[in-house]
């Protein structure tokens, strides 16, 4: 039978005892022990010098008692420390002093409140006070961003009081220490850690687990949290061991005595050796596995090359730099215990002569580091040593390298896989003569667990605190709205700016609020999950949109909803924001909608990107779209859509005038609306994942007028306008379902006319009371200003000249020759509007 | 007052993994405990310490490098004799010896630094793990020949 009982412990009795050999006067007498150790020991001398009777006796006798104190007082401190047993019947062995600590005092504070029984919520209290469950529970946001005393001063007053001065443990509180050695034993561990302590609560207490819930931290996060501090005691601790449990550095006397001289390598190449000892101790977070690869590769007798093939910014050279790290601190295999690295600066070696200049250039290198004997040379842009282009740092060495790679001397390449594939595999020798490592993107656990490695350090160094939501909210961020960079630079990137603007600011703690606004102001996106202000814009976006465009529900309707499913955070990722496409007669309203959305959403209506269609007729014109590379004679064009796109990822692209391109063209939005991207003439991938497509055409405006009279609507008017844009062979059946909404803009009638007018109207009201000027217009002047403004093909396209014809002109007229002064009310009737 | 009662798991889940620790002095008693303290932990402790500074130092002096490179040239600094005339051939090869032979020098004087300090550890471990367990014999020893003698 499993119990809990303190008081049969073996451990709780060690632990008690144990506190009596840390600090008070034990160690006072320790002190004096040792003290008079070394006076006995000299006094004797001196006796003996001096031949004074009695004092070498006495001398023994002080000697010979201080001896024994002293191997009393170390043996008893070292045997009273509590050992836990994980497999013992009574949990209460399962725990370490630290627990038993936290325990007591988990005991200690019910029985000063007079509680009937102890409470996992008085654990908690408890592990707050102890250093390592205080710092999880911070490192968890613990009562940082938000206030959580209410619940647990609630949580609190739900214990039953008493007057005697005695507390039971409850059976929760015994269930939370389950689970919590459950987690040890599962994790292989030999002592129950605040840590398990945490994951127990946050199984068994559901007090505990409701105010995780609202500080936004589940299960997983915990384990995060406890695993993250684990690494960083791992880490502190190895500053601390004693001399000898250090590790053994490289180096020492003579280690490169029988390693040749390297002028060449010197001239053209830097030793990363000498760079990362100088930088002191250089931390490469995460990439254990590629740098354990390199290892393994280069310590091979033949074929031990490596080369690392991934895009620019993953990371290549700092896991060369984490290799260099690992010779220095001889945490290596020992093939490779003197070895030093040498980057090569491709540029300054394959320019400034002629190819047999730069041939024997690049032997005598070669020469030099087979000769050296310990000399690992590292190229970064191998390709260049092996290009099959000729130009200016591009020449093709591989017949003068490729005896040397067969094993003589050890080389690591860095390269991106465009370059791999053009230049590299056409020397199949070279590429034969390399393992290939690939150097993949992090996904976002992964990104966590670098974070977790980096954070630390820049908390020292900035003096601010990393919550783990701040971690969370930086890794989702980054892979959102970051595009134009690789993990983990971008997230290291953010984390580095969040925490310097934050310590500039003269903040301690980075909250999520920081980064968002930190990514909203600098990408000019709102950021921040869908909540308060946001959400509510979000829920009445029809009415907002409405306040620019008139009628058209059912469109507003359609783009709103697909609005909220992107901000709420459940669209697919990897499409655009959302893409649309507008059909209906001129002058109804479709642009205007897209203007609208631009403000809604990115802010402002200078955030869309407005393109003309019909100006894509020609199938050659694609290149204007897209853009095409640089040819002989050529500079390259820049892509009106693609370089627009890259330069602001975050705007409404709206496509005019769809049906007129050309339906090659068309072709390439498939992409973009499965993939969210595209890929410019120049062979770069232009991402759209944060961009609202929205795509108007004139198509199909009679049926949607003659189905109106029919009364025909919503989904059947759908159907019937899909089916017409197919059989007239206007977009492809494949091209139309790509869209989340085709939606239909009806003509305008009357009614609405009139409201349209009354909304420019109302824009020029505005424009005179700034005037101080009162601009009114009678019922009787709008409606005929509408007519005036409407127009069959175009709707109400022509409003806006009307406007300007028979109101705008007769005011600045009016205004020149002084006939309307401040605080004038004019009012325009019938008569006024020819 | 302190009340200490356990409470009583019903349905008390049994460890499915058994998690081994080694058994040392703690497991005992105090009195068996004071002598396997004694006479085997804090020993085998000072053995292991001088172990690891050992090594430490070995590795400092790189020892096992410099005996496997003894008779190198210094720095590799030698000439390729091949394609020379006979008397250049002599001249060089008497310039290699020499570069050997400083090499050989230099470093079996640092081996034979390396191997004095490694002595001296050794040495100082003795007489620690010497002291150690004589100490609680010489303090009796002490205190009764204070009183007897």
């Amino acid at each position: 039978m499993t119990t809990f009982d303190i008081s049969k412990s073996r451990n709780f009795y060690k632990a008690r005892v144990g506190k009596k050999f840390k600090g008070g006067f034990l160690s006072f007498f320790t002190s004096l022990a040792w003290t008079l150790f070394t006076i006995s020991i000299a006094a004797y001398f001196y006796s003996i010098s001096k031949e004074i009777a009695g004092l070498p006796n006495l001398s023994f006798l002080v000697c010979g008692f201080s001896i024994l104190y002293l191997l009393f007082f170390y043996f008893e401190r070292s045997y009273y420390v509590p050992k836990p047993e994980l497999n013992s019947e009574n949990i209460a062995d399962s725990l370490g002093a630290e627990m038993i600590d936290v325990v007591l005092g988990s005991l200690t504070i019910s029985i000063q409140n007079h509680f009937t029984s102890v409470e996992p919520i008085i654990l908690l209290a408890a592990l707050e006070n102890n250093d390592d469950g205080k710092y999880m529970l911070l490192r968890a946001g613990f009562g940082l961003e938000k206030d959580i005393s209410s619940q647990v001063a609630q949580a609190v007053a739900k214990i039953p009081k008493q007057e005697a001065q005695e507390a039971k443990f409850s059976q929760s509180y015994i269930d939370v220490i389950i689970a919590a050695r459950e987690n040890t034993l599962s994790n292989q561990r030999t002592e129950i850690s605040s840590g398990d302590m945490l994951f127990g609560l946050i199984h068994r207490s559901d007090v505990f687990k409701n105010i995780m819930f609202d500080i936004k931290i589940d299960e997983n996060d915990i384990r995060h949290v406890v695993e993250w501090h684990e690494l960083l005691k791992e880490y502190s601790k190895r500053f601390s061991l004693p001399y000898w449990d250090k590790p053994v550095t490289s180096g020492g006397i003579g280690a490169d005595w029988s390693f040749g001289y390297t002028p060449m390598l010197s001239q053209f190449a830097k030793n990363l050796n000498t760079e990362v000892e100088f930088l002191g101790d250089i931390h490469v977070y995460g990439r254990h596995e590629e740098i354990n690869e390199i290892e393994r590769i280069l310590s091979k007798s033949e074929r031990n090359n490596s080369l690392l093939i991934g895009e620019h910014g993953i990371g290549k050279k700092t896991i060369v730099k984490g290799f260099v790290a690992r010779i220095i601190k001889d945490q290596i295999l020992p093939s490779l215990k003197y070895a030093q690295v040498f980057q090569v600066d491709t540029g300054a070696l394959l320019s400034g002569g002629d190819t047999n200049e730069i041939g024997t250039r690049v032997k005598k290198i070669f020469n030099e580091a087979v000769r050296a004997g310990n000399i690992i040379l590292f190229f970064d842009n191998f390709h260049a040593l092996v290009s099959v282009e000729r130009g200016v740092g591009q020449v093709n060495t591989s017949e003068i390298i490729l005896p040397y790679l067969e094993g003589a001397v050890r080389v690591i390449g860095a390269t991106t896989l465009k370059e791999f594939h053009k230049n590299i595999e056409s020397s199949p020798g070279v590429a034969a003569a390399f393992n290939r490592i690939d150097v993949k993107e992090p996904n976002l656990e992964e990104t966590i667990d670098v974070l977790e490695e980096m954070i630390p350090f820049v908390e020292s160094r900035d003096g601010v605190f990393w919550p783990y939501q701040a971690v969370k909210e930086v890794v989702r961020v980054a892979d959102r709205f970051i595009h134009n960079k690789p993990n983990p630079e971008k997230t290291i990137e953010l984390v580095d700016e969040a925490s310097v603007s934050t310590a500039k600011s003269g903040g301690k703690i980075v909250f999520t609020k920081q980064i968002d606004d930190l990514v909203s102001k600098k990408l000019e996106v709102p950021v921040a999950q869908a909540e308060g202000q946001e959400a509510q814009k979000l829920l009445n976006l029809e009415s907002f949109l409405h306040k620019r465009v008139i009628g058209q529900d059912e469109a507003i309707a359609a783009v709103s909803n697909a609005m909220r499913r992107a901000r709420s955070g459940i669209q697919n990722k990897n499409r655009p924001i959302g893409s649309f496409l507008f059909l209906g007669p001129t002058g109804v309203g479709k642009t205007e909608t897209a203007k609208a959305l631009a403000e809604a959403y990115f802010g402002s209506e200078k955030s869309m990107i407005r393109i003309d269609m019909s100006e894509f007729q020609e199938e050659s014109s694609i290149y204007r779209l897209i853009g095409s590379p640089p040819a002989a004679g050529s500079e390259g064009e820049k892509g009106q859509l693609t370089t627009t796109v890259m330069d602001n990822p975050f705007s409404l692209v709206l496509l005019d005038e769809l049906e007129k391109a050309h339906p090659q063209i068309l072709t390439l939005f498939l992409q973009v609306f499965d993939d969210g991207r595209l890929t410019d003439g120049t062979g770069q991938t232009v991402d759209f994942t944060n961009t609202i497509i929205i795509s108007t055409s004139n198509a199909g405006s009679e049926l949607i007028r003659q189905n109106l009279l029919k009364n025909i609507r919503g989904e059947e008017m759908k159907k019937s306008l899909l089916d017409f844009l197919q059989s007239q062979g206007t977009f492809r059946p494949e091209f139309l379902n790509r869209f989340d909404a085709v939606v239909a803009f009806h003509p305008l009638t009357p009614d609405q006319i009139v409201q349209v007018a009354t909304l420019m109207l109302q824009s020029l009201a505005d424009q005179m009371a700034t005037k101080e000027v009162t601009l009114k217009v009678t019922p009787a002047a709008l409606r005929k200003l509408a007519r005036a403004g409407f127009d069959p093909v175009y709707g109400a396209r022509p409003m806006r000249r009307a406007i300007q014809d028979k109101v705008e002109n007769a005011l600045a007229q009016s205004l020149l020759e002084g006939k309307i002064t401040r605080g004038q009310t004019v009012t325009i009737d019938e008569k006024d509007i020819n | 007052m302190l009340s200490e009662q356990g409470g009583l798991i019903e349905s008390g889940v049994e460890p499915q993994v058994q998690v081994a620790t080694r058994r040392d002095f703690r497991d005992h008693s105090l009195l068996i405990g004071f002598f396997n303290w004694w006479l085997f932990y804090v020993p085998s402790r000072i053995v292991y310490i001088a172990k690891k500074i050992m090594a430490k130092q070995y590795a400092y002096f790189s020892i096992d490098q410099l005996l496997k490179t003894l008779f190198l040239p210094w720095k590799r600094d030698e000439v390729d004799t091949s394609n020379m005339a006979l008397d250049d051939k002599i001249r060089v090869l008497l310039m290699n010896v020499v570069s050997r032979l400083v090499g050989a020098t230099v470093r079996f004087g640092t081996i034979l630094i390396g191997l004095l300090t490694l002595t001296a550890i050794f040495v100082a471990a003795v007489i620690a793990f010497i002291c150690f367990i004589i100490s609680p014999l010489v303090a009796i020893g002490l205190i009764l020949s204070s009183i007897f003698i």
